[in-house]
């Protein structure tokens, strides 16, 4: 296709994606499975902004693959022709662009040279994998659009492949032919439009399509070797991970537990306090570090660090719990940008976080101490309602779903009376933050440090209009997990009250928020999610000012619906009017299906709040 | 564009070192010390911050390295406090950057609780990882807890340099913040400090020069709006100006001079190659000067990149070949094109203001970070950088900035450069308008506003979006524009969304303002009080920024570039309505220097005019520098607008 073809296809595209295809060549060799990958990617500059577009780079990580044969050069458009330029320099260097702290993957990166208008930049590949479990994903649609997406997977008999398909594949042709001894797996994807960030989604990968190949069983010379394709085998390789972790407890641990055992008589105490201690004292650090990335650390040396990622801390939690004699266990979770249930994804990719967990009465209560600030018995919000793989033993384990914390747990109830001081407002009262309400706020106050704090409190309070101050706050329990953070404030809206002849007009919807769970995007494909399920409690008392009557209230509103419900009313009482509003949004996923009407339901809010009360002179 | 001309000038200094031998010194890179003086030192009562700093100590030593080579021996030694979980958790990691594998570094860093050492780092301890050709050393503390001391001691050696700066201050406070420069005591060095009043105290021992300052109880530096807070850091600025053999170095003239040399040195060799890129570009066809420099810079900036790290070479045609260089590569891509495409020019050497203010009288490439072209014959400066900026616009950062400027002069057939200092100066506020236009109508139902929305940028005040719109695909341009369109009015419906003059490539539409127009039909604006509706007029201009006072201010005001907003907003009065109109529409401040001077303006007013009232505002920034003094009438000049937006309008 020549580029003013492109153009013509692609009209409001500065570049487009040619060609990217990876091809996938299993065999055996010393009675193992060998999997190398060969990975081009074509991207046509179709107008002159692609400058800018020249550096690239390939990321691998040689714990688990070799990375051999990289080519990249610019196919330069001149006068209807292509000239090859090869690139000639490459770098390796380590990656840093993640989280983490210290992270094995590398990078190989080079620049292109001469990208400009016409252009096409090319780069080859090739993963020689080290391990057969990992055999990544492949993605159907890119961040532009693109001419052809291409995966070829081509097996040696006798090795089993299998794989796991997400998204819409109606478009996605696919073949499966034998050759000899080969048989080959095809899909190809044509004129893919460009995929789109949509608001509201935590999983980002739910809107491509995309698929997971991977080795069911491989020949051995001793039978069939499972790999994959079961949770049974999936929880036989996981198990690998922990199966040798050090039991023995140093005397820091057995210090640290025996003094927290001596407060805490019951175990549900106990649980809380080693919670609690593991939370305050062992500071997060993520390591991406090769197979470091998959196996806890020893639990006496994370003690003594006091630092750790997700599976030290759980693994640290685990161990402190059975020194203490209770039992726990280590589970594996994918948080929710990650969002496969372990039947439909019973591959390692299913997750990437572990917590500890232990059970009372038949009932699991998850620990994870990656979140400082959560009361005790919530998880974290980025676990909630995921599936979690719980190893009960070296053969046994659970697969439970973490619960969804209930939004009468997640509370925020503010309640002010509002005097009028000529056209400002002032509104003393306080605002009562429950569990993730609180927790989020207090993460924020921690990280932003005291010095920032009255900024954060005005951002936190701030309602009406930008022209409100604060003029004092006093708040309790920022630091107490298992309380409500109190915080008693007085603000002043300036200049809020409208005034005309005897009339006075004042709006009492002063927080808008609730317009921001509204998505914005055009065209959707995957319903919403939200951090967390919550309800919002307001009692506002308008005292009515001397010498003016109500003159109008508006009416009353209410509006249900399965994922949330709003209730506003208005009163006249001792001098006063007086506002209710309870807004619960109960869920924290509201279906494609229900987003439409969401959108609706906002627009009805929006309409709803606003109505102001009218007073008139007497 | 770094450090021009460290290396020839260094070289110089080979001589000088290789010469002389040094007593060893106290303060030796390789055995400087953990100071036990943090075991004891004094909890610091800062409960305001997450972390304090006790000292900041930093030493450097000019002096030859074992292979005979001047180079810079650094220290590094802190101790911070860390006062809550949240700095534990962001302070349990150091990190060192490393410019080169082969020198010597290094780093330490040890946890001090309750008067004792509870961790201390071991070499084995260290994780490096690699960017863009710098090595990070990176260290995991352990037992970091709140009440914890984090000593750090960080020591490498670097490629000497004749000048450099040192910061005082942060965003935390600091008890004591020192700064040390050790050289042999023949060579001569001059400081200035910036911000602060302490003096330097020099002495010599051992034949070596000590320049010390030190701070006590320095202040953190608190986060400002209209202003450049990291211009008004405590800091000292230094520069080598003498050698041991007496010979001086890097006055204006020695840093102008070198870098032009240096650059066009090898213009001759490249002449074939520059030529034949001149005939692509085409600018045999251009008729004046001015469309000369647009087409070279637009070309250059639409077919070349910047890559830092990337080489400078000598051989353009490399460079032409591969479409990306380094920024001196593309500097001196400009240099030799202008001059073939016999465009006089000059180079401005300065620094973005952002960073600090360039100070003409310290001759120290410490202040010439950028280089910007100016073209005399169409007194117009050119932005290498900004590939989003064409002629006569850049980056408002250099704004009011003085440069050394290089000039060259034709003296009987020998070309000359010729130094000077001169000033960029600020933009004039009449030029850099953004005019709003609203019309506003109402659907019959009172339940909609219907706006036509008509907003046009020019000169500075485009910098950003007209690039932006430039830039993007036609998907992200219309979800940019909606998203600074509908501010205010989220649930509105935008439609016959409009962008004019963005097309970069051309320099008409450069020259001509960045236009913006829609219609917007929405609910947001109104509001319902039983049988009337209230219109919210001021929020049509969408949401001001109110400046607030929480903390006392420190520092003086400056805006980025001048510039006025002019803006009518015309409301049609529905039929049969009575309108009442309420405060807010008239507002009048000002912000005038002591002289009288006007420095800032807001002014709005109304007429109605038969079914129509129109609302005409002028807010004007007309100096970007005002003093401290004038904060409190600055800000509430800034503040109208957002009081502006609390303007109603009653039709029944």
């Amino acid at each position: 296709m020549t580029i003013d073809e492109l153009k013509q296809k692609y009209p409001k595209s500065n570049s487009v994606v040619l060609l990217h295809q990876e091809i996938f060549e299993i065999s055996m060799k010393k009675d193992q499975p060998i999997v190398e990958r060969f990975a081009k990617t074509q991207i046509a500059f179709i107008n002159d902004k692609g400058i800018g577009q020249t550096k690239d780079h390939v990321l691998y990580d040689p714990t688990f693959q070799n990375l051999k044969d990289v080519s990249a050069c610019t196919w330069v458009y001149k006068e209807g022709k292509y000239v090859k330029k090869p690139v000639t320099q490459y770098h390796d260097r380590k990656y840093v662009e993640g989280e983490s702290f210290y992270d094995s993957h590398m990078v190989r990166e080079f620049v292109y040279s001469d990208v400009g208008y016409g252009s096409v930049t090319e780069k080859e590949y090739t993963h020689e994998f080290l391990d057969a479990h990992f055999l990544g994903s492949f993605d159907f649609g890119y961040g532009m659009p693109a001419e052809m997406i291409d995966l070829i997977i081509r097996v040696e008999d006798g090795i089993e492949l299998d794989y796991k398909t997400f998204g819409n594949f109606s478009a996605i042709q696919f073949e499966k032919t034998t050759k000899g001894k080969t048989t080959e797996y095809h899909w190809t994807n044509r004129s893919v439009a460009e995929i789109k960030d949509q608001d509201y989604v935590m999983d980002e990968g739910s809107y491509t399509p995309h698929l997971y190949p991977y080795i069911k069983t491989y020949p051995s010379k001793n039978g069939p070797v499972e790999y994959f394709g079961s949770l049974d085998a999936l929880y036989k390789h996981n198990f690998t991970y922990i199966k040798n972790l050090n039991h023995d407890y140093s005397d820091a641990l057995k210090s640290v537990v025996d003094s927290i055992k001596a407060k805490n008589t019951t175990d549900s105490t106990l649980v809380k306090g080693i919670m609690n201690w593991v939370q305050d004292n062992i500071h997060y650090i993520a390591f991406e570090d090769g197979l470091g990335g998959l196996i806890p650390r020893d639990c006496n040396l994370v003690i003594d660090r006091k630092f750790g990622d997700c599976k030290d801390m759980a693994n640290l939690l685990k161990n402190m719990l059975e020194y203490g004699g209770i039992k726990a266990y280590l589970c594996w979770i994918g948080t929710r940008d990650r969002n496969y249930t372990y039947t439909e994804l019973p591959l390692p990719y299913c997750d990437n976080h572990m917590i500890a967990a232990v059970k009372f009465n038949d009932e699991y209560t998850f620990l994870d101490a990656t979140g400082r600030y959560q009361p005790f018995g919530f998880p974290t919000m980025f676990i909630q309602g995921k599936e979690t793989l719980i190893s009960l033993s070296e053969d046994k384990y659970d697969i439970v779903e973490v619960p969804v914390v209930s939004s009468s747990r997640n509370t925020v109830t503010d309640d002010f009376t509002i005097t009028m001081s000529g056209k400002d407002l002032v509104l003393n009262g306080n605002v009562v933050m429950s569990g993730f309400a609180r927790s989020t706020h207090a993460e924020r106050f921690m990280d932003a440090g005291p010095q920032n704090e009255k900024d954060l409190m005005r951002q936190i309070l701030q309602r009406g209009s930008n022209k409100c101050e604060l003029d004092s706050y006093h708040y309790k329990n920022l630091q107490n997990k298992d309380s409500a953070m109190v915080v008693d404030y007085q603000l002043t809206i300036h200049d809020y009250v409208r005034q005309v002849d005897d009339e006075v007009y004042v709006n009492l919807n002063f927080d808008k928020h609730i317009r921001d769970l509204k998505p914005d995007d055009e065209v959707r494909t995957v319903g919403c999610d939200y951090l967390f399920a919550y309800e919002d409690y307001i009692d506002s008392r308008f005292t009515i000012p001397d010498g003016y009557q109500v003159k109008y209230l508006p009416e009353n509103f209410t509006l249900t619906s399965p994922y949330y419900s709003m209730d506003i009313s208005y009163q006249e009482i001792n001098g006063m009017v007086q506002m209710k509003k309870t807004w619960k949004f109960f869920d924290i996923h509201i279906p494609l299906e229900g987003v439409d009407i969401l959108k609706k339901h906002m627009d009805e809010i929006a309409l709803y709040q606003r109505k102001t009360i009218v007073l008139k002179k007497k | 564009m770094k450090h021009f001309i460290t290396l020839t000038l260094a070289s110089t200094f080979v001589v000088l070192f290789t010469h002389v031998g040094f007593s060893q010194s106290d303060f030796s890179i390789e055995k400087y010390p953990f100071d036990d003086a943090a075991l004891t030192s004094a909890f610091m009562d800062s409960t305001g911050f997450n972390t304090c700093t006790h000292w900041d100590r930093k030493f450097i030593e000019i002096k030859a390295t074992p292979s005979g080579q001047p180079a810079e021996y650094v220290i590094n030694h802190t101790l911070i406090q860390v006062n809550n979980i949240a700095a534990a958790e962001s302070n349990n990691k150091v990190y060192l950057a490393v410019r080169y594998r082969d020198e010597y570094w290094t780093l330490q860093a040890r946890v001090i609780k309750d008067g004792k050492v509870v961790f201390t780092s071991k070499p084995s301890d260290i994780k490096e990882v690699e960017v863009e050709g710098a090595i990070y050393q990176q260290l995991a503390l352990e037992k970091v807890d709140p009440g914890s001391y984090i000593e750090t001691i960080t020591a490498y050696t670097q490629e000497l340099n004749l000048f450099g700066v040192h910061y005082f201050q942060s965003n935390v406070v600091c008890r004591e913040s020192n700064f040390t420069m050790i050289m042999p005591d023949a060579v001569k060095c001059v400081s200035k400090a910036y911000n602060y009043d302490v003096a330097a105290h020099d002495s010599v021992m051992d034949g070596r020069l000590f320049h010390e300052v030190k701070l006590k109880m320095v202040p953190a530096s608190q986060a400002e709006e209209y202003t450049v807070p990291n211009a008004y850091l405590a800091r000292l600025e230094y520069r080598i100006t003498q050698n041991q053999e007496g010979a001086s170095y890097e006055k204006w003239s020695d840093i102008g001079r070198t870098f032009y040399e240096r650059h066009m040195e090898h213009i001759e060799d490249n002449k074939s190659s520059i030529n034949k890129l001149l005939k692509e570009i085409k600018i045999g066809d251009k008729a004046d000067i001015s469309a000369k420099v647009f087409a070279i810079e637009d070309y250059v900036k639409r077919n070349f990149s910047i890559v830092s790290g990337a080489s400078t070479p000598d051989n353009m045609s490399d460079l032409i070949k591969k479409k990306y260089s380094s920024p001196y590569g593309i500097v001196r891509l400009y240099m030799y094109l202008y001059h073939y495409a016999e465009v006089p020019f000059d180079i401005l050497g300065t620094c973005k203001k952002s960073v600090k203010f360039f100070d003409k009288d310290f001759d120290s490439q410490s202040f010439v970070k950028d280089i910007v072209f100016y073209f005399p014959d169409i007194k117009s400066y050119m932005d290498p950088d900004e590939i989003a900026l064409r002629i006569p616009i850049f980056s408002s950062d250099y704004l009011g900035q003085d440069a050394i400027r290089i000039r060259t002069k034709e003296i009987g057939g020998t070309t000359t450069t010729v130094i000077t200092t001169v000033t960029i100066p600020e933009n004039p506020a009449s030029e850099s308008i953004i005019q709003e236009n609203y019309t506003v109508r109402f659907s019959a139902d009172m339940n909609n506003t219907i706006t036509d929305y008509s907003r046009s940028y020019s000169a500075f005040a485009h910098q950003n979006l007209r690039g932006a719109c430039y830039f993007t695909n036609e998907d992200d341009r219309k979800e940019l524009m909606e998203k600074i369109i509908k501010n205010f009015q989220a649930n509105a419906n935008l439609e016959n969304l409009e962008l004019q003059n963005y097309d970069l490539s051309s320099q008409k539409e450069f020259n001509l303002p960045f236009v913006t127009k829609a219609k917007l039909t929405g609910p947001d604006l109104l509001e319902s009080a039983g049988n009337k509706t209230i219109f919210k007029v001021g929020e049509v201009i969408g949401e001001q920024h109110t400046m607030y006072n929480e903390k006392p201010r420190q520092n003086p005001i400056n805006v980025d570039f001048t510039h006025e907003y002019v803006r009518e907003i015309i409301v049609h009065i529905p039929t049969g309505m009575k309108v009442s109109v309420l405060e807010n529409l008239k507002i009048d401040r000002e912000c005038k220097s002591t002289a009288g001077e006007v420095m800032a303006a807001f002014h709005s007013e109304y007429e109605l005019k038969g079914d129509q009232l129109i609302i005409r505002i002028r807010e004007s920034y007309l100096h970007m520098n005002l003093p401290l003094s004038l904060y409190e009438d600055f800000r509430a000049v800034v503040n109208a607008a957002a009081d502006f937006n609390r303007a109603s309008l009653i039709l029944e």
